[in-house]
Formats: structure tokens, C-alpha cells, sequence
């Protein structure tokens, strides 16, 4: 019975230390008070603000061109590469391999200077275009890896069998192989949009004026002093992850209900 | 019967590096009719196969299929196709999809399609079936899917690669005889890769028996286990009694044979040379029992152990000899030695086969 309430306390301290900060950002969000400090009254004046306030939105929009952009590149680059790879020897293959998880193993603030020198070598200005080539650079082996476990999973006789069925090569992995990769590419993309969603140091160095990220800008603002303007906006964020969150369940339920009638 | 022949392999070799899988093949495999690849795993037999599908370019040698040479020419432009072992069905697709792919492939016309394939589905008795998924079906199901999948394209030949071995002991025996049914139906000439003998036996026409990338029979299923041309050959099909020994000498007709140093044993003489060593085989079914005396081949015999499979009895028996005979004995034979501690086995000239030199 004591075992019984010690194990039950133990997962309630869990989950209350982890979604005590969450809880925290959004109550306050409805504040009338300026401070993060204490409740004084409810209020949704800060949701208004936050449309008002040009800056911040500025931000949120650079940041989502350049999450999906960047996503959207490193799904297609690092999908094709995977596959490069599993399909192909070449000399060299073993190393490029090994190669790969140097970008996700390398601290982000070597990674961070060593872009902004590149880019300051082949004088690029720093702004929306250095920023999403950086992001697509560091996102691109998520994705390789990603799908990479997915292709070892494969049948390899299927590519022969679409061969042999009269498929050339791009039918074979257009008509075949692709389809068979989508949990691999779409697990791949979210983890590409999450990091580049909330990356704050590489962004900080391969950034320029205008092309501020909403983490660049948050975190600016901490030396002003973050208005409950910021917890508007980030719970209009939270409440967004969720709403997507539910409908991934809600179809993957779904699919598990169904698969267990067959 | 004169048929054409629809595959033909000229000095086809395979070499992976210095590894030579595949030495020198020469085959010609005539329309309609069932050969089998058999050998131990690792013999080359599927390499062979690949090299006909175009899955696997040879080394040196050439392939030609109804005659035309397919020096050049790829997997998806051969007119043949392949059942695998695993079946490799596509899982995204429905077994529908499955079927039409080929089709697909070659922009058949909708309407086209959609009559094939449903001829095909009540081929394979799977009709309505046609919205499943591959994860959705049985083995043996999956296995018909996938030779609708490959008849639908009309291949000259259908390549065949272990298909049965992912299948339980009855199912097998049971897709074994639809297999043979449907060729029979459709007259596609079959290449079908095994190293199950007991398939080999009863699928094939004609079985050719592989070792080490190189042939060692090729033969109807009877004309290689009755007449075995190697020792390899004898051991590989079915079950026998072999005996190496050396002709002591000839005379009147007869040749004389010493086994184990202990044991003569008489053949009919086939120009045999004094020295020369050779291989008896004798089939466990062809061991007789005997209680009349004989001038020669006659050897005491006491059981060791016996198994009881419903039909026979198989008899381990130990003898003067330094290996155990295997006997295949039916009841009233089997009940007559039961008792008897030490009984005679006769060998008998027709049922002996003799495999000349150390091959």
C-alpha cells in the first residue's frame, strides 16, 4: 500500500516538474500584471498586444519561412542522400558515413563560427538566405539518419522485384521505394522543423539585421525583460503543437484500431 | 518430341573478385517444360538464376532467351520474371496494385488492366481479396499474390527462387501440386531453384544438380536416382547405401570388388580394369532380406535401431562393414527379422549402381 503511494507521488513529481514551467508561461499570459511574478488579474490585453507588437511578429514570421524552408530542403537533400547511400558503393562511403554525425556531436556554438567564417570568406551578406543555408547544414543528417534506419529495414528484394516487373530506375524508387519511406521522411521533417524552430546559437551567428528569429529576439529581450506579450505568443505556439499533436494520435489510433480488426 | 528450346546458356561463368561462382555453364532449357536448379546452398544455383532474370550480369558467356541474345539487355526489358523467396511483395500497395504493377510499368490501358488482373486473382483463388495489403495475408496467400504478380505479365519463362521455403511442411506440399497444376494449365516454361530434393523429385521434367558452380547431372528425376552419375549425386537425392572399394580382379563375366578390406561384393563385369577403385550405391527400398543361401553378396546383418514412419520401416543395421546400412523395409518384412538376432541382406546385380573412378 506504502509502495503503492511512494511509486504514485514519484510519477506525480515527474510531470508536475515538468509541465509546472509550461502551466506557469501560459497562466501568466493571462496577467494583468506587467511582471511574471504574481497573479493579479485576468486579462487577454496581452494577446491584443502581441498582434500590436510588429517586432515580435516580424520575428515569428522569419522564423517560420525559415523552418519550412530549411525543413523542406534538408527533407528532400537528406531523403535522396540517404538513399544514395544505401543503394550505392563508392569509394569513400564509409568515411562520408562516419562524417555524418560530426554535425550533430560537434558543439553548435564550432559549428556556429565556423559557418559565419565561411560565409564572411565568400562574403555572403548574413541575413534570411545564410541563415536558412545554415539550418538546412546542420538539419540535412537528422534526416539522413532518420530515413537511413528506415531503408536497412527494407526488403532489398523489392528492388528487385520492381525490376524485374519492368520498372526503370526512377519508377523504382518513385513507385517503390519512396512510399515505403514516408514514416522515415516525415519523422526526419519534424525533427528538422523543431531544431530549426527553436535553434538560438547557430542562428545567432549566421544571422543578420532583418532577419531576427523569434528565439533570437526572445532572447534579446530577456535583457529588457520579457512582457507577457512573449507568454501570449508562445502559448498560441503550445496550443498549436497540441492541436497537431492530437491529430497525429487521433490518426495513428486510427490505424491501430484498424489494424487490429484485421 | 522435338521442342524449342526458350533458354539457352552458353559457357556462362560468375566470378565475384577471384571467386569464381559460377564456372562454364551450358544449359539449353526447351518451352514448356520444369527444370530445377537443386545443389547445398552455396552451389551458385540462385546466381544462375539472377544471370537469366538480368538481376546479375555475368562474368563472361552468354545468355539467350527465345533465342535472342541478352548481352546488354536489362532486368526490366527481359521477357521473363521472377518469383523470389522472401516473395518481396510491395507493402504499400494492395494486392490489386501487386498485380497490376507490371502492367503499369508497361502503360497498359485501364480497362486492360482491370481484366487482367481480375483473370489473374481467379488463377490464384484470391478473388476478392483485391483491397488487401500484403501484412494483411497468409504465407501461402502472399506466395499466390506474388505468382499473380509475375504471370500477369506473360513471361517466356518464370524464374522461380526457393518459392516455397518460407511455408509450413503442408502447405509446401500442397502449393507444390497447384504450382505444377497451374504450369501444366499454362504451359509457361518453369526455372525453379531448390535445394529440397524431395521438391526437386516431384516438380521437375528435368532436374540439374549443381555443386560448387559447376554441373554434375542433369536428368529427369528418375534417371538420377536410379542411375546416379557421381557419388555426390547418389548421396544428394534421396537416401543410400554407399560403398567405396577396389576391382581385385575379373573373370567369366564377373568383376570382384573388396569393400572395407573385409567384404567382396560381385558385379557383372563392365570392362572393368584390375585396381581400379569404384562406388557402389544401393537404395535403402532395394536392400533385401533374404533367408536363401546364395553363392556371393551375401552379408550378416544385426539391427542397431529402426524408426517406424507409418508406411515403413527404416532399419539401421551393423554388419562387418565400417558404415551402417540403412534399409527400408515394409511390415511382414520388417516382423520377420524382428526377432532374429543376426539375418542376411542379399545384393542384387540390377540394384546395385556402379560409379566408376573416385568421382
Amino acid at each position: 500500500m506504502q509502495h503503492k503511494i511512494l511509486k504514485n507521488l514519484f510519477i506525480f513529481l515527474v510531470f508536475f516538474f515538468l509541465y509546472l514551467p509550461i502551466l506557469v508561461l501560459v497562466v501568466f499570459s493571462f496577467n494583468t500584471s506587467r511582471m511574471n511574478i504574481v497573479f493579479e488579474g485576468f486579462t487577454f490585453d496581452w494577446y491584443k498586444v502581441l498582434f500590436e507588437n510588429r517586432s515580435l511578429l516580424e520575428a515569428f514570421k522569419n522564423t517560420m519561412i525559415v523552418s519550412l524552408v530549411s525543413t523542406l530542403c534538408s527533407t528532400i537533400v537528406g531523403t535522396l542522400s540517404a538513399y544514395v547511400l544505401h543503394r550505392y558503393n563508392f569509394f569513400g562511403k564509409k568515411l562520408i558515413v562516419k562524417l555524418l554525425y560530426i554535425p550533430i556531436v560537434i558543439p553548435e556554438i564550432v559549428l556556429g563560427i565556423s559557418l559565419l567564417s565561411i560565409y564572411t570568406l565568400m562574403k555572403l551578406d548574413l541575413g534570411m538566405f545564410t541563415l536558412i543555408l545554415s539550418h538546412i547544414a546542420f538539419s540535412i543528417p537528422y534526416v539522413i539518419i532518420s530515413v537511413k534506419s528506415v531503408l536497412t529495414q527494407l526488403n532489398p528484394q523489392m528492388e528487385d522485384a520492381a525490376k524485374d516487373l519492368g520498372a526503370n530506375a526512377f519508377h523504382v524508387f518513385w513507385n517503390v521505394i519512396l512510399p515505403n519511406l514516408v514514416p522515415g521522411i516525415i519523422s526526419g521533417a519534424m525533427l528538422a522543423f523543431t531544431l530549426s524552430l527553436d535553434d538560438v546559437v547557430i542562428s545567432y551567428f549566421t544571422a543578420g539585421p532583418g532577419s531576427n528569429t523569434l528565439p533570437l529576439k526572445i532572447y534579446s529581450m530577456i535583457k529588457t525583460g520579457i512582457t507577457p506579450d512573449v507568454n501570449a505568443l508562445s502559448t498560441i505556439i503550445l496550443v498549436f503543437t497540441l492541436f497537431i499533436l492530437i491529430l497525429v494520435s487521433i490518426k495513428q489510433m486510427r490505424k491501430i484500431k484498424k489494424e487490429a480488426r484485421v | 518430341m522435338e521442342s524449342k528450346v526458350i533458354v539457352k546458356l552458353e559457357n556462362v561463368s560468375k566470378s565475384y573478385g577471384t571467386k569464381n561462382v559460377v564456372k562454364n555453364f551450358n544449359l539449353e532449357v526447351y518451352e514448356g517444360e520444369i527444370v530445377t536448379f537443386l545443389g547445398p546452398s552455396g552451389c551458385g544455383k540462385t546466381t544462375v538464376l539472377r544471370m537469366i532474370s538480368g538481376l546479375e550480369p555475368v562474368t563472361s558467356g552468354k545468355i539467350f532467351i527465345d533465342g535472342k541474345d541478352m548481352n546488354g539487355i536489362e532486368a526490366m526489358d527481359r521477357e521473363v520474371n521472377t518469383i523470389f523467396q522472401s516473395y518481396a511483395l510491395f507493402p504499400h500497395l494492395s494486392v490489386y496494385d501487386n498485380i497490376a504493377f507490371g502492367l503499369k510499368m508497361k502503360k497498359e490501358k485501364k480497362g486492360n488492366i482491370q481484366k487482367k488482373v481480375k483473370e489473374m486473382l481467379k488463377l490464384v483463388n484470391l478473388q476478392g481479396y483485391e483491397k488487401r495489403l500484403p501484412h494483411e495475408l497468409s504465407g501461402g496467400e502472399q506466395q499466390r499474390v506474388a505468382i499473380a504478380r509475375a504471370l500477369i505479365n506473360k513471361p517466356k519463362v518464370l524464374l522461380l527462387d526457393e518459392p516455397l521455403s518460407a511455408l509450413d511442411k503442408k502447405l509446401k506440399k500442397q502449393m507444390r501440386v497447384e504450382l505444377k497444376e497451374l504450369q501444366q494449365k499454362l504451359g509457361i516454361t518453369f526455372i525453379y531453384v531448390t535445394h529440397d530434393q524431395s521438391e526437386a523429385l516431384s516438380l521437375s521434367d528435368r532436374i540439374l544438380l549443381m555443386r560448387n558452380g559447376s554441373i554434375i547431372q542433369l536428368a529427369t528425376p528418375y534417371e538420377l536416382y536410379e542411375h546416379p552419375k557421381s557419388k555426390f549425386a547418389a548421396d544428394f537425392i534421396g537416401d543410400a547405401n554407399i560403398f567405396t572399394g577396389e576391382i581385385l580382379g575379373v573373370s567369366k563375366g564377373l568383376a570382384n570388388v573388396l569393400i572395407d578390406d573385409t567384404f567382396h561384393i560381385i558385379l557383372k563385369d563392365d570392362g572393368y580394369q584390375k585396381g581400379e577403385s569404384v562406388t557402389i550405391v544401393i537404395r535403402p527400398e532395394n536392400m533385401n532380406v533374404t533367408t536363401v543361401n546364395k553363392e556371393y553378396n551375401l552379408l550378416d546383418v544385426e539391427m542397431k535401431n529402426y524408426s517406424y514412419d507409418g508406411a515403413y520401416y527404416t532399419v539401421f543395421a551393423k554388419s562387418s562393414l565400417k558404415k551402417d546400412l540403412k534399409l527400408l523395409l515394409t511390415k511382414e518384412k520388417f516382423a520377420n527379422i524382428q526377432n532374429k538376432k543376426i539375418w542376411k541382406v542379399f545384393f542384387d546385380f540390377d540394384d546395385m549402381v556402379v560409379i566408376r573412378g573416385n568421382k
